[in-house]
Parts: structure tokens; C-alpha cells; sequence
């Protein structure tokens, strides 16, 4: 019995200790310590921004964003180089280009310096990027599937489409020259029926460069028939972006006479003119007197005038009139699509 | 009779076999080439007698360099004339230009390549240049190679991208700027060389002392956004962003600039072994509040 409450005991303690520890681990993301490297270089706290980029490459789970790997490393190749360390820059410009062939610099941000090396490890490391909608419907006769390609010269690109399975033709889809990046639309080849085309499939990606160098990579996809849903219309833009269409003047001083002269006749006429024999007069007189004046003052600063603001009106009316013909334009879209089958286009094999 | 000769010695020099003539020999074969306008012989002969590492840098070395810069303007090879030039000027500083036997356009080159070579780099007097001059045919390729120092040395070629020490990375004739540093030491410097046809330039990087730097130093951490160069007391360093850059103790002024935005110019005051760290300096676009 003893031994079953220290097993009680240390079983409860694990799970304690199981619990406490994800939870810090789970505090620092790649993300968050992506940001606080960030910080920390922002801060010309360079060694400090290293180290938490290390950090962040080497805990990030493999299923991290490759954008998320490349920044890092692109990062992480800026510090290298600001600190002197210019082989060490050019071995994580490769590790960014490997992790997402996608990467560029901004010419705005990266020195001259910075851009010839990684133009040169962009050009010297053998990688071909592909990126397509994960998942997506489209019209197959109208509307054409983007694919997105990184290569490292500029060079052909041809895109093979094939049904998996034994004795299968692939279609070529597409040529296509490359410098450097380019999304290329491709029209799926799904015949009369897109019931038919339904299937899974393999899209062979080649790239070759005029030197002889060649590439190849591959994506599985998912083909499916999907019959359109009508587009959801969209909601009236948000008050906060609506201009205000009037201006307050200011107080009118007029107005405040006005008041004032009203209240001091409503007072001083029963005065003048009531019969004194009877009593009590003055006092409501002097009263009423009293309360038309407080009237007129309230008005003086209650009452400003408006004034209209045609820009603001003529800004308003366009947002409505803007919102109005995108709703339009979903509907005649929803009036086509009505009935319609899509094509449903779903990446199997991760990018 | 004299043509024959000079092709035939062409021949010998074209086969490699320069290596057995002697530099004053291929000199005067090239001016007499030269002489008889026989341009592409005189340039094959001149190109390879010039090696200053074969021969003394004499009257006949400077006479050489201005035919052999005269045929290329005249076969509107400008650019590499220039090359040459600055080669030269680099090579023996106090050359000076003939302006009796030789026509205004050499002089014009003579005086656009000092002008360039004037400027200097930080890092000359660091650094130390030889030349490969195993064919000095402009059919072999002309490349530049940092020669290993025993130290973790780490460089690159401005505009072009790394180059790993020990190994020579190809290049067109030009002038080109070799950034290399090595951290552990707090040395880091900037030279401009030319790399000529067919030939390879080969630097080697003296570090102060053989290891760390005695001389008081601190170190200068600045970024900016966007990126600018970055000048300490009027002297173009880098480009930023710049980390752990050895400055010397004391007051410098400092200075980032990028054409378009308006100059920041700060003094700042280093004291020894100081981490100087100023942050991320946002320029402001010229014309902006």
C-alpha cells in the first residue's frame, strides 16, 4: 500500500514536472525568438542577436515555415558579415537559399556587399523552389493554376503533369525561361469532364540552364471536382472609415443676444405693462424672464451651426458606391458560378 | 628578315616558352614590335616582359608600359589600358609619363589612372601584392586569390561575393576591392587591386604584430536603416550595418551617408576595450520632416 502512494506520488510529481516544462519551452517560439533577435540586432546587440538566431534555427521543429528558416539565416548571415565574418555569411546565405529558394534581400535594407554574396550563392547553389496554392477551386476551362518557381540561373522551366499509377502519359504543361523567380500559370488539362480529370496526379518540375546544369523536383496533387459555392458577399465598410460630413462652426454670438434680449422682454414687459394691483407678477415675470435668457445661453453653446464638407460627402459616397459595385460584382459572379463544377486542386507532397 | 624573327621569337612566347626568356628580353623584342607596329606581336612580348617580379622596374619597364597602354587605346581596348596603368602606378608610384614620345590619349589615361590611384586604400600599407605571371596571355583566365596567413582570414570582392582564402576566384581585368577581415585579431581592411589579363593578382594581409593588437582599441557597433556607408574621421569604412569594427581610443566623427537621404554626422568618444554600441540610425530622406 505504501509502495502505491510513492508510485502515487512520483507519478503525480512527473506530470508535474512534465507540464511545467512544456510550458516554458513552449514560452520561446522560433518565432518569438526570431523577434527578440530582431530586437536584439536592432540594438546593435549583434553577438546577442546571434546567438538567439542560432537558437531559433536550431529549435525550430522541421515542420517550421521554410520563410521563417530563410529569414533567420538571412539574418543570421547579415550579423556574420557586419561582425567580419564573411565566409561564415556566405555559408548561411546558402543555408537561407536552401531552406527557401524564394529568399531575396531588399536593396533597400541589405548593402551592396551583402547583395553581390548572396547574388553569388543564389547563383552557385543547385536549388529549385516550387510553390502552388495548397489548396484551391477554380474554373478549369477559365481560370489557370499558379505555380511559383525560384532557380538559381536564369534557364528553362517545364512543367509535366502526369496521372500516378503504371503506364501513365504525362502532358506537358508548360516552357517556360526564368531569370530568377516567376509564377507561371498553368491550365490543367481536364478535358470535357472534370469528373474524368479527378485523380491524383504528379507534377514533374525541370529546370535546365543554358551551361547543362539540371534540376528536377516533384509535387503530388489531389484533383477533385467540387461544385462552386457562392461567394459571400461583403460586409459595408467600417464606420471608423467614413469621414465626418459636417463641421461645427462656431458659437453664434447673434443667437446669444437673441437669447438674452427675449429673456430680458419676457421679464421686463409683464413689469411694465401687468397691472400692479395684482401681486406676485414681478417674481414670475422676473422667472420666466430668467429662464428664456438661460435658454439662450444653453443655445449659444449648444446650437453651433453646421457646416457641410462636400469632400468628406463626396469621399463617403464613393466608399458606398465602391462597396456597392464589389457586392454587384460578386453577385453576377455567385449568377455564374451558380451550378458550375470546379476544379479542386490540393497539394499533396509538402513544398 | 626582322618580321621573321619577330614571329618566330612571337612563336616561342605564344608556346609558353617565355617563362626561359628574360624579362628585358621580351621588353626590347616588344619594342621592337612596337616599332614596326606590329602591334599584337609587341602586345604578346610587352605583357610578358612586364612581370615585375622577372626584371627591375627601369626606364625599360616605363617605356613599356606606355606602348603596351599606347596599342591598346589603339585598338580601343580603353578599359584595359586603364588597367594597366593603375597596375603601374600602383607598382612604381613615382613613374612618370612621357609626354614626348607618346601621343595625348596615353597621357589623358596616364593621369585618369593616377587620379584613381591617388585616392589610396586603408589597407595598402597592410597589405602586400604579387602576381602570377605563369602564361600573361589574355587567353589564360585572370583571376585574384587571397594567399592564407595562418590566421582564420575571411574576405570578399565588392560587387562580386566571397573569396575564401587560398582560393583564386576568376575575374575580368579590372580594379576591384577586397574587403578582408580577421576578427579574432580586430584587423579588418579594404584594398583596391587590379587584376590583369590572363594573370593572377595574389594579396597577402599582414596583421599588426602577428596576433591580437597591442595598439588601445574599442569596438564600434552601428546600423542604420537604410543601409549607408559608413566614414570614421572622413575615411570610408564600410557599409553598414558594422559590428565589433576596432576603432582607436578616442574621439572620432563619424559620418553615414547614402546618396538621397541626409548625411548623419555624430562625434563619438571610444574608450578602451569599450563595446560602442549606437544602435539602428534611421536615415531621413532628403526633403522629408
Amino acid at each position: 500500500m505504501i509502495s502505491a502512494r510513492c508510485w502515487l506520488v512520483a507519478v503525480v510529481a512527473l506530470d508535474v514536472a512534465a507540464v511545467g516544462v512544456p510550458r516554458s519551452a513552449a514560452a520561446q517560439t522560433p518565432e518569438m525568438t526570431l523577434a527578440r533577435a530582431v530586437a536584439a540586432l536592432e540594438a546593435t546587440e549583434t553577438e546577442r542577436g546571434v546567438e538567439l538566431l542560432r537558437e531559433a534555427i536550431a529549435t525550430a521543429p522541421r515542420a517550421t515555415p521554410s520563410a521563417l528558416r530563410g529569414n533567420a539565416e538571412v539574418r543570421l548571415a547579415v550579423a556574420s558579415w557586419s561582425l567580419g565574418f564573411f565566409d561564415s555569411a556566405t555559408v548561411h546565405f546558402q543555408a537561407a537559399v536552401s531552406a527557401d529558394p524564394f529568399v531575396t534581400l531588399d536593396p533597400e535594407q541589405f548593402n551592396p556587399d551583402l547583395r553581390a554574396v548572396f547574388h553569388a550563392v543564389r547563383r552557385a547553389t543547385l536549388v529549385l523552389g516550387v510553390r502552388a496554392p495548397p489548396d484551391t477551386a477554380l474554373a478549369p476551362r477559365t481560370e489557370p493554376w499558379p505555380v511559383s518557381v525560384a532557380v538559381p540561373r536564369p534557364g528553362q522551366v517545364r512543367f509535366r503533369l502526369a496521372r500516378t499509377g503504371p503506364a501513365s502519359r504525362d502532358t506537358l504543361l508548360a516552357t517556360t525561361a526564368v531569370d530568377s523567380t516567376a509564377t507561371v500559370a498553368l491550365r490543367l488539362p481536364v478535358g470535357d469532364s472534370v469528373t474524368r480529370a479527378a485523380g491524383s496526379y504528379r507534377l514533374a518540375v525541370e529546370y535546365s540552364e543554358p551551361g547543362g546544369r539540371a534540376l528536377a523536383t516533384t509535387l503530388a496533387l489531389e484533383l477533385s471536382e467540387q461544385i462552386a459555392d457562392s461567394l459571400p458577399h461583403e460586409l459595408p465598410p467600417a464606420d471608423s472609415l467614413y469621414r465626418l460630413e459636417v463641421r461645427w462652426g462656431a458659437p453664434s454670438r447673434a443667437s446669444l443676444a437673441r437669447g438674452i434680449g427675449l429673456g430680458v422682454g419676457a421679464a421686463t414687459i409683464p413689469l411694465l405693462l401687468a397691472n400692479s394691483a395684482l401681486r406676485g407678477v414681478g417674481g414670475r415675470a422676473l422667472t420666466v424672464g430668467a429662464t428664456v435668457s438661460a435658454a439662450g445661453v444653453v443655445g449659444y453653446f449648444l446650437g453651433r451651426p453646421r457646416q457641410p464638407l462636400p469632400e468628406n460627402v463626396a469621399y463617403n459616397r464613393a466608399l458606398r458606391s465602391a462597396w456597392e459595385a464589389r457586392n454587384r460584382t460578386l453577385a453576377a459572379a455567385n449568377e455564374r458560378r451558380r451550378g458550375a463544377v470546379l476544379l479542386r486542386v490540393r497539394v499533396a507532397s509538402p513544398q | 628578315m626582322r618580321a621573321a624573327v619577330l614571329g618566330f621569337a612571337l612563336a616561342g612566347v605564344l608556346a609558353g616558352a617565355s617563362q626561359a626568356q628574360d624579362a628585358p628580353n621580351l621588353l626590347r623584342l616588344g619594342a621592337q614590335a612596337y616599332a614596326f607596329a606590329e602591334y599584337g606581336a609587341a602586345q604578346a612580348f610587352l605583357t610578358a616582359g612586364l612581370n615585375p617580379g622577372a626584371g627591375p622596374r627601369d626606364t625599360l619597364w616605363v617605356a613599356s608600359v606606355h606602348r603596351l597602354a599606347h596599342i591598346l587605346i589603339e585598338e580601343r581596348k580603353d578599359s584595359i589600358a586603364a588597367v594597366w596603368l593603375r597596375w603601374a602606378l600602383r607598382a612604381q608610384p613615382g613613374l612618370v609619363v612621357d609626354t614626348v614620345n607618346f601621343p595625348p590619349p596615353v597621357q589623358d589615361a596616364f593621369a585618369r589612372a593616377r587620379t584613381f590611384v591617388a585616392a589610396g586604400t586603408p589597407g595598402d600599407t597592410l597589405t602586400e601584392t604579387t602576381w602570377e605571371w605563369v602564361h600573361g596571355r589574355s587567353e589564360t583566365p585572370s583571376g585574384l586569390r587571397m594567399e592564407r596567413s595562418g590566421v582564420p582570414l575571411s574576405g570578399f570582392v565588392e560587387g562580386i561575393g566571397s573569396l575564401p582564402a587560398g582560393t583564386t576566384q576568376p575575374l575580368a581585368p579590372g580594379s576591384y576591392t577586397v574587403v578582408v577581415s580577421a576578427p579574432d585579431y580586430f584587423f579588418r581592411a579594404r584594398v583596391t587591386r587590379e587584376v590583369l589579363p590572363g594573370i593572377t593578382t595574389v594579396v597577402r594581409f599582414r596583421l599588426r604584430g602577428g596576433g591580437p593588437s597591442s595598439q588601445a582599441l574599442g569596438l564600434l557597433y552601428v546600423a542604420s536603416t537604410p543601409w549607408a556607408v559608413l566614414y570614421l574621421d572622413g575615411e570610408r569604412t564600410d557599409y553598414t550595418p558594422v559590428a565589433a569594427r576596432p576603432v582607436a581610443v578616442g574621439t572620432h566623427r563619424m559620418r553615414l551617408e547614402r546618396p538621397g537621404y541626409t548625411p548623419f554626422d555624430t562625434l563619438v568618444t571610444v574608450g578602451r576595450d569599450q563595446r560602442l554600441r549606437l544602435g539602428t540610425i534611421r536615415l531621413r530622406a532628403v526633403g522629408s520632416q
